[in-house]
């Protein structure tokens, strides 16, 4: 089975996220940067899937020098090669071109499965799986909780809906999987997958290098600000049934969970 | 004497110092490296932040389950760090190890205290350490293939048992008897061994006898030993969560291929073993002052009186300043440390027969740093876990608050892996033994030091930084000073000598913050914001440190002057007054904090 | 501007997110001076007609019948090459997650998903929420877009009513892949606590008065599809196991809502929570320190509202 994953370096959760001073990007430097978090989990659902049916799992990234980092991670938990595309010279791809610049080192690799995390925790575009199953050609499925492999040809993975639903589909392989949080427990790097990492091949490509026909982006960062909140404590008054009015707004249309 | 003879300057090869102990003792602060933790490499920086995830995710969480006996909880974590190498990361390959340096043990021991579990920490620390390093080191092949893959993997877990009632610091005192029966195929132990961790669930167990009441020998105990009896737990102030028992030997037949290394050769694997603990303890009571001053960083942050967090009252940010710079001085002594052990070591091959052999010798040599991480890192920690329980007020003397639990737990770290009064008596010793041997070249420093304490010459390009290197060179001298006119005073006596050894040892003990805090900033890059950021706590430890070693200098040779009626004292206030001190304690302390604020970092990562 | 919007059928009624869509497509019609027009899978429409759209466009087909991405991808597809809208528009659902961003990579065209609002400032831009809701990002595109709106971002009370004329419009998808085949739909038992992970959390604490009233809080926490969470009393007196606990010698928590009832918030409870992105906190002291982080706030005794509450949002569902 040969299983790519595809995985982000985000900012770390905790951090404290400043804008820069064109208003159109994040200030960097202080930023702790992580692996985005359902990434994890798509990589040990790769690394559980290649130890059951045997493999091969390769890591890729887009991004600048430091998400090499996220991929020597991959690779000290067991991934076996990584693919670093390097957009130092080649920033700003809206997500379709990302992906575009993606397939372009993917599309001969023949790979049967492609995970990724359902979302970034930045930019949360929640599309990737879905365009790189449209490019490669490929079956797919998005919020996928569980996977089972039924031959070489199927995949049969449990897919979350609303609500607290599941659905359980069949996919053709190849097929492109965006995982959720929380279907597995995500590995910590031995030291001796550590001690491993260096020796692994670890590629990096320069994104100005491929071929970028058809890749400009279509959607532009106009202005990154700061959401207004309040933190001062808004107290809800009134009758009983007032104040249960006034819940049901706030939890409907603030804080959104209704 | 009324002045000091002028000796003639001798010049000191500094190459061949590297990885020896006692380096920093006569290395100034231009000559040659000390490793720090921005020494690390991409494999070190990755494993440190592994262990402090697994810390974060799989100790943390049941911090308060672990504070009680719980056998289970304690081998489940044991299997899982064995998969992951964090248990075994100090044991051969050959036998499910990974023969990793001591830097990485370091780096295992810090990461772990993320978790803030010391009853945790004491059972990894005597299981990976005393428990198990007599086996590496000390045994027959045969021993190594029974034991080590099971105490590796985490499926066994080890003791060590060496006190006994009347035999605590002075180790050798014990009265447990080893005869051979008349089959000659065993050896039957009587006797009582006290306070031995992980006692109630140990598969294995390190132990010492007396062979025919004159041969002082070590063996290995596992469950197949009939007559080993352990007792009821012991009810201690702290870390209750570790297991404490005394075992009785009654009869206890240890077959004659437990006899761990040769029959007489007990005391070399009792105290050889110790001085690992040592810088052991180092890591993870560094480990501690640092998660008392996070703990301690935040609730500040958090708790407002009078409206405003308290972090932003005086009183607290010289508590918070004092926790940073107690974690940043053990952090340099004990990387420092394990850098330069594992410097003795680089050209070894962990495979080589003679390896183990090395190993110890190497480690010996640094008796000195060793147990000044003993003593730095307990310190600090101990410091550390009260102010912070000060700054938590009320609050920390709730046991409800982890603050309160690190309290009482921590003040094991400064009685265990021998007392910090043993320990100053180590350093004491060690000093003096490689002077009289020559191992180190005090002689020529002591010499080349008598004329002038600073050495006329710039250390730094840096005027600051070339300030405070004056004031280390002068330390450093006073040291030899010092050291010099108590030698030639008490001669052979000066090792009985408590009231004097102990000062010197804490000048050593200043002398090796202020030579590595001085000499990690080397290290980092040039311009970077951690180098500037640092600058002021470099400033106020050595400021500092210069304190303690004027004082303990200065009382030292005044009681020299008042035993025989000479003059020495006068030499350091003469040798002072070249010193220009240029300084503003709460100007610098006010400029950490800021700092701290700023940045949210300790100058710690 | 020509607006295509999306209405989601579940169980026969459109789904509330794609209505929130329908309102949204609405407002931008009103600002550029556009129309409206919603597609709907399937027959039924009855529920639809009463908004007011330029038009209601109709596919029926087998294949699309019960959720199929790749015939929805289709039809779609076929629809816009057809009639070259300027935007369309789709509520931010799950099911829309597993089709559309495929839409827009064989159209080639940008969609911005989880928009919460638009403005036309010096340019028309759509706004989105980055870096977890630390960040909002203005974003523009250029030619024909799909754009996706987060479930809230709009209020349905806002949706105008109106008339609607119904058009046809037939796709053949007999050609469609069945490389995806989609299964039964169910449910699961809960399983164990896991408060790290619970998008919501009602926590109680010792105003709960007694055990036997622990049932006021389980039923709000079952209609909010909650977890329990409590302070430590709670626990100290054995009303709940530890793993409810939250605080300093607890859990640490962050999730999207966290609904102290009950609890006074001392200093060692809110370590455990004061990360959470919403915190409401009912309590009959108004001087309870929990106030001091609250978002919203509510004086009040417990037994009068909460049932109340649970009562209305179990009506609403």
């Amino acid at each position: 089975m040969k299983i790519c994953v595809l995985i982000k370096q985000v900012p770390d959760t905790d951090s404290v996220i400043k804008i820069s001073n064109d208003q159109k990007s994040i200030e960097m430097e202080g930023i702790t940067l992580a692996t985005n978090e359902s990434d994890s989990y798509a990589l040990e659902e790769a690394l559980l899937l290649k130890e059951d049916q045997g493999g091969e799992v390769t890591v890729l990234s887009l991004g600048g020098e430091s998400c090499q980092q996220v991929l020597k991670d991959a690779l000290a938990k067991g991934a076996d090669k990584a693919i670093h595309l390097d957009d130092d010279d080649y920033k700003d791809l809206d997500i379709l071109s990302a992906a575009k610049v993606m397939v372009n080192v993917l599309k001969d690799k023949e790979f049967d499965i492609i995970f990724s995390g359902l979302q970034s925790d930045d930019i949360g575009n929640a599309q990737l799986g879905l365009i790189m199953a449209e490019l490669l050609d490929t079956s797919h499925a998005s919020l996928v909780m569980g996977t089972e492999i039924l031959d070489e040809k199927t995949i049969k993975v449990k897919q979350e809906l609303e609500g607290g639903w599941f659905q359980w589909s069949e996919l053709d392989l190849p097929a492109s999987i965006t995982i959720q949080s929380g279907l597995n427990k995500p590995r910590y790097a031995s030291l001796r997958g550590i001690m491993m990492m260096k020796r692994k091949p670890l590629e990096s490509i320069k994104v100005s290098e491929l071929n970028l026909e058809n890749t400009s982006s279509k959607s532009f960062v106009h202005k990154l600000y700061i959401p207004q909140k309040t933190k001062e404590t808004v107290f809800i008054q009134g009758s009983a049934d007032q104040v249960v009015d006034g819940l049901i707004e706030k939890l409907t249309n603030e804080i959104k969970v209704l | 004497m009324n002045k000091p003879q002028l000796l003639p300057t001798q010049k000191i090869n500094y190459s061949n110092l590297k990885g020896r102990g006692g380096k920093f003792l006569v290395s100034p602060v231009d000559e040659g490296n000390c490793y720090s933790r921005d020494m690390f490499s991409e494999e070190n920086k990755m494993f440190l932040d592994a262990v402090k995830e697994f810390a974060e995710k799989q100790i943390l969480p049941i911090n308060s389950d672990l504070n009680v006996l719980n056998e289970k909880l304690n081998r489940d974590l044991f299997l899982e760090m064995g998969e992951l190498g964090i248990l075994n990361a100090d044991f051969p390959e050959a036998y499910g190890g990974m023969s990793m340096d001591k830097v990485t043990s370091i780096i295992i021991a810090e990461g772990l205290m993320v978790g803030l579990n010391a009853s945790f920490m004491v059972t990894f620390a005597d299981h990976t350490g005393i428990g198990s390093l007599p086996i590496v080191w000390y045994g027959s092949k045969a021993q190594k293939e029974k034991y080590l893959p099971k105490l590796a993997s985490g499926e066994w877990m080890a003791s060590f048992a060496l006190t006994e009632p009347g035999a605590g610091s002075d180790a050798l005192a014990g009265s447990t008897q080893a005869v051979l029966n008349e089959a000659g195929t065993h050896y039957i132990l009587n006797g009582t061994k006290i306070f031995v961790t992980n006692g109630s669930w140990a598969d294995t167990c390190v132990t010492f006898a007396w062979v025919d009441g004159k041969k002082f020998t070590s063996f290995i105990l596992d469950k197949d030993c009939e007559g080993w009896v352990v007792g009821a737990e012991e009810k201690k102030i702290g870390i209750k969560g570790s297991s404490t028992v005394t075992y009785f030997f009654e009869n206890c037949q240890v077959p004659v291929e437990n006899v761990l290394g040769r029959v007489g050769n007990g005391s070399a694997v009792a105290f050889n073993v110790l001085y690992v603990g040592r810088y052991k303890l180092g890591g993870i009571t560094m480990g501690g002052a640092k998660g008392a001053l996070e703990l301690a960083y935040e609730y500040a942050e958090d708790r407002k009186q009078f409206d405003v967090p308290i972090r932003s009252f005086g009183m607290i940010q010289k508590k918070m300043v004092n926790l940073v710079v107690r974690a940043w001085e053990a952090d340099a002594v004990t990387y420092m440390t394990a850098g330069s052990i594992d410097d003795g070591l680089t050209h070894m091959d962990p495979n080589d027969e003679k390896y183990y052999e090395i190993v110890q010798k190497v480690i010996e040599d640094h008796g000195i740093e060793t147990s000044i991480c003993k003593i730095v890192g307990s310190d600090a920690s101990s410091a550390n876990v009260d102010d912070a329980l000060q700054i938590f007020g009320g609050n920390g003397f709730i046991e409800e608050f982890p603050i309160a639990v690190m309290y009482k737990d921590d003040r094991i770290n400064r009685i265990f892996e021998g007392t910090n009064e043993i320990n100053r008596l180590i350093i004491g010793g060690t000093i003096l033994k490689k002077a009289v041997l020559e191992e180190l070249p005090i002689r020529e420093m002591i010499s080349n030091r008598s004329r002038n304490w600073i050495p006329d010459r710039q250390y730094n390009e840096d005027e600051r930084l070339n300030y405070l290197a004056q004031l280390i060179e002068f330390s450093r001298s006073l040291f030899f000073f010092t050291l010099n006119e108590s030698i030639n005073y008490y001669g052979q006596d000066l090792k009985n000598e408590q009231w004097i050894l102990e000062p010197i040892a804490d000048m050593l003990i200043s002398l090796a913050i202020m030579d590595s805090g001085f000499k990690r900033n080397k290290n980092i890059k040039e311009n970077s914001s951690l180098k500037s950021a640092m600058m002021p706590v470099i400033d106020l430890v050595i400021h500092n440190r210069l304190e303690n070693m004027l004082n303990d200098g200065g009382n030292i040779l005044a009681h020299l002057d008042c035993c025989d009626n000479h003059e020495r004292k006068n030499e350091l206030t003469v040798q002072k007054q070249k010193l220009q001190i240029k300084f503003s304690r709460i100007s610098t302390m006010k400029l950490i904090m800021k700092d701290i604020d700023k940045n949210k970092k300790y100058y710690l990562d | 501007m020509k607006i295509y919007t999306f209405l989601q059928q579940n169980d026969g009624k459109p789904n509330r997110n794609s209505l929130e869509a329908l309102a949204a497509a609405q407002q931008l019609a009103e600002q550029t001076g556009g129309s409206v027009s919603a597609i709907v899978f399937g027959s039924n429409i009855e529920t639809i007609t009463d908004y007011d759209l330029a038009e209601i466009i109709q596919l029926q087909n087998v294949e699309l019948e019960n959720f199929n991405p790749l015939a929805y991808v289709s039809a779609f597809e076929n629809l816009i090459n057809a009639e070259n809208p300027d935007m369309v528009v789709f509520g931010h659902t799950y099911e829309t997650r597993d089709w559309v961003p495929r839409l827009s990579a064989r159209l080639d065209i940008p969609f911005l998903t989880d928009c919460i609002g638009f403005k036309n400032e010096d340019e028309f831009v759509f706004t989105r929420q980055i870096n977890q809701g630390k960040i909002n990002s203005d974003v523009k595109t250029t030619g024909l877009t799909i754009i996706s709106i987060q479930s809230g971002a709009f209020r349905l009370d806002s949706l105008k009513s109106g008339s609607a004329s119904t058009r046809e419009f037939t796709v053949d998808l007999s050609g469609i892949s069945q490389s995806i085949r989609k299964g039964e739909k169910f449910q699961e038992a809960k399983g164990s606590v896991d408060l790290s992970r619970a998008e919501v959390i009602i926590a109680v604490g010792r105003g709960i008065g007694k055990e036997e009233n622990m049932d006021v809080i389980k039923e709000l926490a079952k209609a909010l599809n909650a977890e329990i969470g409590s302070s430590r009393p709670v626990v100290d007196y054995g009303w709940l196991p530890h793993e409810h606990q939250v605080g300093s010698s607890g859990q640490t928590v962050s999730p999207k809502l966290y609904f102290a009832i009950g609890i006074s918030g001392a200093i060692q409870h809110q370590v455990g929570m004061k990360s959470s992105d919403n915190i409401i906190a009912l309590n009959k002291d108004e001087n309870a320190p929990i106030f001091e982080i609250a978002d919203f706030g509510v004086v009040a005794d417990l037994f009068e509202i909460i049932p109340k509450l649970t009562e209305k949002i179990n009506s609403l569902s």
